[in-house]
Formats: C-alpha cells, sequence, structure tokens
C-alpha cells in the first residue's frame, strides 16, 4: 500500500498546492472548498481503484480528516 | 390588482404587512414544529423547534433589554452561528436595528462601523471592542424563559455592502420592507408551509438573512442551515427531505464538481441561485448529472433579497429556450411587490425587447435610504427609482419580461459576495507610480469575480513581482489585484475615460485560475 501512500501524498499536494503532513487536520488547513471537493474525488478514485469501500459521507462528516485517515479508511475498507 | 405594480403605490400597505409576524399564527410559533435544523461541518449538531426558539429568543431578550432601547443599533457578529439566529429574534422583538457583520473582519471595520452608526452593543463570541459594550453569549447559556413576539418595527436592519469602510454603505431596510420581500418569495417560489428550506451562505447577508432566517418563520416552516458548504451536502438534502435550496453559483460549482455518484432527492423541487449570473454550463450540468433545475434570481441589499426569480414552473421547452438558448441566462421575471424597468442614461423607460439599460425598481422592498449618506442616496434614487447600476435586457416570454443582466453601471467587482470598487485601487495603483495601467474585474470560478491590472508594455521598470508586493502593502488581500497582463494600450472614450470591458478579454484565461490570498 505504499504507493497508495503516494499516490494519496502526491494528489493532494498537487491539489491543495501546499505540502500537509501526515496526520495534519485537512479541514483546519488553509484549502479551498473546491479543492477539498477535488480532495474528496480523489478518495473516491483510489478507493475504487484498490477495490475498497470506504463511506466518504462518514470519513467527511468527522471534525478532523487527515491523509493517514483517509489512508486507514481506504487500507481497511473491504 | 395586486399584480399591478402600480397598486403599490397609492400608499396602502397590504394588512398583512402592517401587523407584521403578529398576522402569522402564534400556534406555528407555539409548536414544537422544528424551525432550525443546524448542521456544523456536514455534522448535524442541533434542531429547534419554533416553540424552543422562541424560548431562548425570550432568554436572550430579558439578559439585553436593559441594553437596548427600539431604534438601536446593535452590531451582530455571530458568523453563521445559531446564536446568530437567536440574537437576529431578540433584537427584532426588541425593536433594536441589526447590523450583521462578518466577525472575520478586522478591528478597524468594526471601528468604522461602530463610528459610523453609533451601535450601542455588539453581540458576538468573545469579540471585544474598544468604546462599545460587549454582550457574549452562549446557547447552553440560555433558558428556556419568556416567549417573545416580533414587532412592526422600523428600521428592522442595516447591512453594510461593502467589507471594508472607505466604501461601505449601510443599506436600512424597514421591517415592511422585509416582510414584503418574503411574501414576493412565498407568492413566484411556490414556497409553503409544508416545506423545508436549506442553505448554506452568510446569515449575515441579506440573502440568507431573509431565506434562512425569516422566511422559515413567516412560512412557519423548517430551516436547514449549515454553517458552511457542507462536503455532505446530498446525504443532508436526503435526510432532511429538502425541497428547495438557496445556493450562489460558486456553490453551484462546488456541486457540479464532486464527481462522486449522487441522487437527488425526491422532495427537492429546484435551487434558486443569486448573487452573481449562473453559467449556461452550470444550469446543463445540474439538470443532466442531477436532474434538478437551478433557478435564477437577482437582488440587492438594497431591495431586500429577490426582485427578479425565474418561475419555476417553466416546461423544459420554455426553459430551453429562456436560458439555455439566450446569451446568457435570464435573472427572471420581477417579483411581487416590484415595480422593474429599464432606464436610459437620460432617466427614460426603455420599452422595447433586447435594448439595454440600467435596471431601476420602486416598491415595497426597497430600501428607505443609505444610512447617513444623504449624496449617496440621492444618487442612487432618480426618477422615482433606485439605481441597481446593473445593465440589462429583457425579452417578452408569456406575456411577462424576462430580464438578463450584461453587465454593471458602477465598475464595481463582486469578489466572493463583497463588493470591490475598482477606481479605488485604480487610485493606490497610480499612487506607486504606474500611470499607463488601470485594474480590471475578471469572471471567476472560485470567487465570482477577480481583479487583475492592465499595464501598457514597457510604461515601468518595476517587475511584476514588485509591483504586486507594493500593493500587497497597501491594500486589503481582497481588493489586490491577483494577476498582471501587458499590452499595447488602454481602449478610452473620446473624453478620455478608461473602457475597462474592452480589457476584459485579456484576464478570460484566468477564469478557472485559483489564486491565493
Amino acid at each position: 500500500m505504499n504507493e497508495l501512500k503516494e499516490k494519496l501524498i502526491l494528489g493532494v499536494k498537487e491539489i491543495s498546492r501546499i505540502e500537509v503532513s501526515w496526520d495534519q487536520n485537512l479541514l483546519g488547513a488553509a484549502i479551498d472548498s473546491m479543492s477539498l471537493v477535488k480532495i474528496v474525488n480523489l478518495v473516491d478514485d483510489l478507493a475504487k481503484e484498490y477495490k475498497r469501500k470506504v463511506d466518504l459521507d462518514s470519513l467527511i462528516s468527522e471534525d478532523t480528516l487527515s491523509l493517514q485517515d483517509i489512508y486507514q479508511a481506504i487500507e481497511n475498507g473491504k | 390588482m395586486e399584480n399591478n405594480p402600480l397598486h403599490l403605490f397609492e400608499g396602502k400597505l397590504s394588512p398583512f404587512i402592517g401587523k407584521g409576524f403578529s398576522s402569522i399564527s402564534r400556534e406555528v410559533y407555539q409548536s414544537d414544529h422544528p424551525y432550525l435544523s443546524y448542521y456544523e461541518r456536514g455534522k448535524h449538531t442541533q434542531t429547534l423547534s419554533f416553540r424552543e426558539y422562541f424560548s431562548l429568543v425570550g432568554s436572550l431578550n430579558e439578559k439585553i433589554r436593559s441594553m437596548v432601547k427600539p431604534g438601536d443599533k446593535i452590531v451582530v457578529a455571530l458568523g453563521n452561528s445559531i446564536e446568530a439566529f437567536i440574537a437576529y429574534g431578540s433584537l427584532l422583538s426588541l425593536g433594536g436595528t441589526i447590523v450583521p457583520v462578518d466577525p472575520k473582519e478586522g478591528s478597524s471595520f468594526f471601528q468604522e462601523i461602530i463610528r459610523c452608526t453609533g451601535a450601542v452593543l455588539i453581540l458576538s463570541q468573545g469579540l471585544k471592542i474598544d468604546g462599545i459594550k460587549s454582550f457574549t453569549f452562549n446557547i447552553n447559556e440560555l433558558v428556556p424563559g419568556v416567549f417573545a413576539d416580533f414587532q412592526d418595527q422600523d428600521p428592522a436592519s442595516l447591512f453594510f455592502t461593502s467589507g471594508t469602510t472607505g466604501d461601505s454603505k449601510g443599506v436600512t431596510l424597514k421591517f415592511s420592507s422585509l416582510l414584503a420581500n418574503l411574501e414576493a418569495t412565498k407568492r413566484i417560489s411556490g414556497l409553503n408551509s409544508g416545506d423545508t428550506l436549506f442553505s448554506c451562505l452568510p446569515v449575515f447577508h441579506v440573502n440568507a438573512f431573509n431565506f434562512s432566517f425569516l422566511l422559515p418563520l413567516y412560512l412557519g416552516t423548517k430551516s436547514v442551515f449549515s454553517s458552511e458548504y457542507p462536503l455532505t451536502i446530498w446525504k443532508i438534502l436526503n435526510e432532511e427531505k429538502v425541497n428547495v435550496a438557496s445556493l450562489t453559483p460558486p456553490v453551484i460549482r462546488l456541486i457540479n464538481a464532486d464527481s462522486r455518484t449522487h441522487t437527488a432527492p425526491e422532495s427537492l423541487r429546484f435551487f434558486i441561485t443569486a448573487s452573481s449570473p449562473i453559467y449556461k454550463e452550470d444550469l446543463r450540468t445540474m439538470k443532466d448529472r442531477f436532474g434538478v433545475r437551478i433557478i435564477q434570481a437577482y437582488g440587492l441589499s438594497e431591495t431586500v433579497n429577490f426582485t427578479l426569480f425565474n418561475p419555476p414552473d417553466l416546461s423544459d421547452e420554455e426553459f430551453q429556450g429562456i436560458h439555455l438558448e439566450a446569451p446568457v441566462p435570464s435573472a427572471g421575471i420581477a417579483t411581487w411587490g416590484n415595480d422593474v424597468q429599464l432606464m436610459s442614461e437620460d432617466g427614460k423607460i426603455i420599452d422595447s425587447e433586447n435594448a439595454e439599460g440600467e435596471i431601476v425598481i420602486r416598491g415595497w422592498s426597497i430600501q428607505s435610504g443609505y444610512f447617513a449618506n444623504e449624496s449617496a442616496t440621492q444618487e442612487a434614487f432618480q426618477n422615482g427609482y433606485f439605481h441597481s447600476g446593473d445593465i440589462a435586457f429583457y425579452r417578452s416570454y408569456r406575456n411577462e419580461k424576462f430580464y438578463y443582466i450584461t453587465g454593471r453601471k458602477k465598475e464595481v467587482v463582486k469578489r466572493k459576495g463583497k463588493l470591490v470598487y475598482l477606481s479605488e485601487i485604480d487610485g493606490v495603483v497610480k499612487s506607486i507610480g504606474l500611470q499607463d495601467a488601470c485594474v480590471v474585474g475578471f469572471p471567476n470560478v472560485h470567487t465570482e469575480e477577480e481583479v487583475g491590472l492592465f499595464i501598457v508594455k514597457g510604461s515601468t521598470p518595476m517587475s511584476h513581482d514588485e509591483i504586486l508586493f507594493k500593493l500587497r502593502t497597501m491594500l486589503h488581500p481582497a481588493k489586490c489585484p491577483k494577476v498582471i497582463v501587458e499590452g499595447e494600450q488602454i481602449p478610452k472614450t473620446s473624453v478620455g475615460k478608461v473602457k475597462r470591458n474592452g480589457l476584459k478579454q485579456f484576464f478570460l484565461p484566468f477564469r478557472e485560475s485559483k489564486f491565493n490570498e
């Protein structure tokens, strides 16, 4: 899953144009609404690519959303 | 008779307006029917019934009654919090004039607003401003108490049209104006007491103030409100069985950009969008992907909310002809209580299709004047009408005039819902030695409109970075040009006035660019 990690980090960086650390809360970072929508699209695409089921609505309803949270949600998705 | 705009000017107010909210059934206000379902970051946090809401309003009344006399100006800097809804209700019932402001504004803005309005109190969540009493409250501190009722106060609210002190104009809205626009919205939209409304727009601006705070009180219906754009918007719309949502074009674009599979709830009749023009591609995408129609409306703080509104009952053929085959989607027909006309530069009413003129309006929803600014009031009210500054033409369909907005007479940019005055920025640009340059507003999908700077080639030794650095030290980030374009010359009229619209084309490649503040 290191490849997934890499795709996630690079994808979020490309969308948001900022460096975010692994456990940083994306919702608290200076990321605009359109970029957040694109990040959710990216997560949806990655989940499909890795054939994992992720409850995205639950994931993005939490108070925090970090790369680590996203990675774990995809990794744990059946 | 009611549809005849001339009827409005006979000095008679319809019975419901004179009585204000007291004409609405007290049974609704004392009921357990939900008034407000509140979301924060996409998560539901609280639901208040009408009874609970008015109990909290009554409780706040008891706490601040000694500090608020009828007619007092009260600054409300509570953002999109649930407390803002309670504060607005309390101040209307105590007869105070609400001055809603964005709590994210700087202290100099607050100082200027307080100086200008003579406000006696600021309601916030911890904001301390020199020279004014401050009352901080949290919903959990309010103990249900006295039931309060609205009174027909005049004026009811004071909205500032610009986010910075220099150009701010306070729009004074009578309670009767707010009510008239609620009735107008009800009539054109077909909304009724069984409907559920949704919005996530700033409730300290007139749009959500009327749609999310007042309209549900007026209709006795439920307001679903999210403090910001929720990434889970479709989940909320489905779970709450929303019937109508009021959004803006940038929010519509966020929804359209979400590539996941979503299903619109069967309950959803349409999205209303206002505040800036919607693009045809947005209408098409929303319809094709989700089967949801976007109803474009038009209004200003000065006219409360919806002066123009598209009838929701257009057939698909009519929708195609009126919106998708026209140069731009229509902003709609005049709503009840508004006499809308197009006026030429020399003050004549234009009454022929496809001829451009300035939108002028008279009627019940119009502001009573700019606060403490007689010259601005006189300038805006001429020839018996309020002058909007927006240029439009009309076409007739179904025996109605459908208006199409094509530009602005006033040289302003509407950025993230706030007005930015280009002439002011031009002055700063000139002050750093750029004589052959001018600022231009251009459409941008992220901020509605953005500010660009056009410079004549070879007219300055400064680099683009140096210019932007200097401007950033002198201008609010919202006003600072985001991109510089160089060209051969600045088009001017025969009397030497810059033709700004002629430069817009140079900035169109940046329509989708995202700029840092």
